[in-house]
């Protein structure tokens, strides 16, 4: 029994170590202790994943700068209380994800599905309607850009979970086991969540799939 | 649709990212082997995959860490400016802040003190002129006397000179 208990002491030890050996980890612990170049060093090295994951959360929402700066804010400010019991991406998943939510919890859907429609670039959702930019553009390059607008509207459609863990997986490789920990459910909850998000892209992206 | 078939499509995105059990994975796989619908909804569904990986971000963003610095600043100046009263009160030591609530309250108290003995003297006198208080009424003592032996009406009648009885 004993040996069991120092066998798990040990091992919980070995995680923590590993946990301290990620150079995130280290940086947090810099910035936790006012260290301003830390935390620039840490915004620089994970801005493009936070950019990223907002981006196709929100379907290229014109505040998405804004809302990964609060990301980053959140963290300095936790930065004091933090403890690398994880890997630090793990964490910063966490805060995007329900950042995310919170963000867009009080917007009803029809609210978002329009700011998403308004916040798509020109140069982005060409008018198709325009002849001679059609016949300017290579046919596949317009369909590339139909087939990245259709995308766009029916992951905008998923509920926020399945759009999260979608996301989690197919643009950040994360594991279901990373995933379960960053929405804080079960491994078969994220299964369901997948399962369910890949049914419906399956069916609205039906036109584009013989293509 | 078989009832297998149904349960193997649940699990089809797991196995095709690699994410279950190897037994079950094992199940699936002789199940896509023997029936050719499920196995052309796993094709459907890793086109949809294919698919999906081609959602680029094609948008440069720009350094996020400048604004975050100036939002950073512009925080600790809103402290700096409307909590400084708040900051104050939160460092000072609990005495400290008793003596000063004590100060700043004597000069109303004091005032609102006066204004309230005067107000009563005023009645007080006022109905002493309309005969509503009789002064020279005896106190009515003898109700202690019933009072059983040892209570506290005993006690005090003991403790109150006869003569003031009498009076």
């Amino acid at each position: 029994m004993e040996h069991t208990e120092l066998l798990h002491e040990a091992m919980m030890n070995d995680t923590r170590d590993s946990h301290l050996a990620d150079p995130d980890n280290q940086l947090m612990i810099r910035v936790g202790s006012g260290d301003k170049n830390a935390f620039k060093q840490l915004v620089q090295r994970h801005q493009r994943l936070v950019t990223g994951i907002i981006f196709r959360y929100t379907g290229n929402h014109p505040e998405i700068e804004d809302l990964a700066q609060d990301i980053f804010l959140k963290i300095y400010k936790a930065s004091p209380r933090y403890v690398p019991r994880a890997r630090f991406k793990t964490w910063l998943y966490k805060i995007v994800a329900h950042h995310c939510f919170n963000y867009f919890r009080g917007q009803k859907r029809r609210s978002f599905v329009t700011s998403f429609n308004q916040s798509l670039p020109e140069d982005d959702n060409p008018p198709l309607h325009d002849a001679e930019a059609q016949k300017k553009q290579p046919e596949h390059l317009l369909q590339q850009q139909e087939l990245h607008t259709a995308l766009k509207v029916a992951l905008s459609e998923l509920p926020d979970r399945q759009r999260m863990a979608l996301i989690l997986h197919r643009f950040e490789d994360l594991s279901y086991r990373e995933i379960a920990s960053v929405l804080g459910c079960s491994l078969s909850a994220v299964e369901s969540l997948l399962f369910r998000a890949m049914s419906t892209l399956k069916e609205k992206l039906h036109s584009h799939e013989s293509r | 649709m078989k009832r297998i078939c149904r349960k193997t499509r649940k699990h089809l995105v797991a196995f095709q990212h690699l994410q279950l059990e190897e037994e079950k994975a094992r199940q699936i796989e002789e199940h896509l082997a023997r029936c050719p619908l499920c196995k052309k909804e796993a094709e459907r569904l890793g086109r949809t995959w294919d698919l999906l990986g081609s959602y680029s971000i094609e948008r440069e963003f720009p350094d996020l860490t400048p604004g975050i610095f100036e939002k950073m600043a512009r925080e600790d100046k809103k402290y700096d400016t409307s909590s400084l009263l708040a900051g104050l009160l939160l460092r000072i030591p609990a005495p400290a802040l008793a003596l000063l609530t004590l100060i700043i309250a004597i000069p109303p108290g004091t005032l609102l003190g006066k204004n309230l003995y005067l107000a009563i003297s005023t009645t007080k006198s006022t109905h002493l002129q309309e005969g509503y208080i009789n002064r020279s009424a005896p106190l009515p003592l003898d109700i202690f006397a019933d009072f059983p032996q040892e209570s506290l009406g005993t006690v005090y009648m003991n403790l109150v000179p006869e003569n003031s009885l009498e009076e």
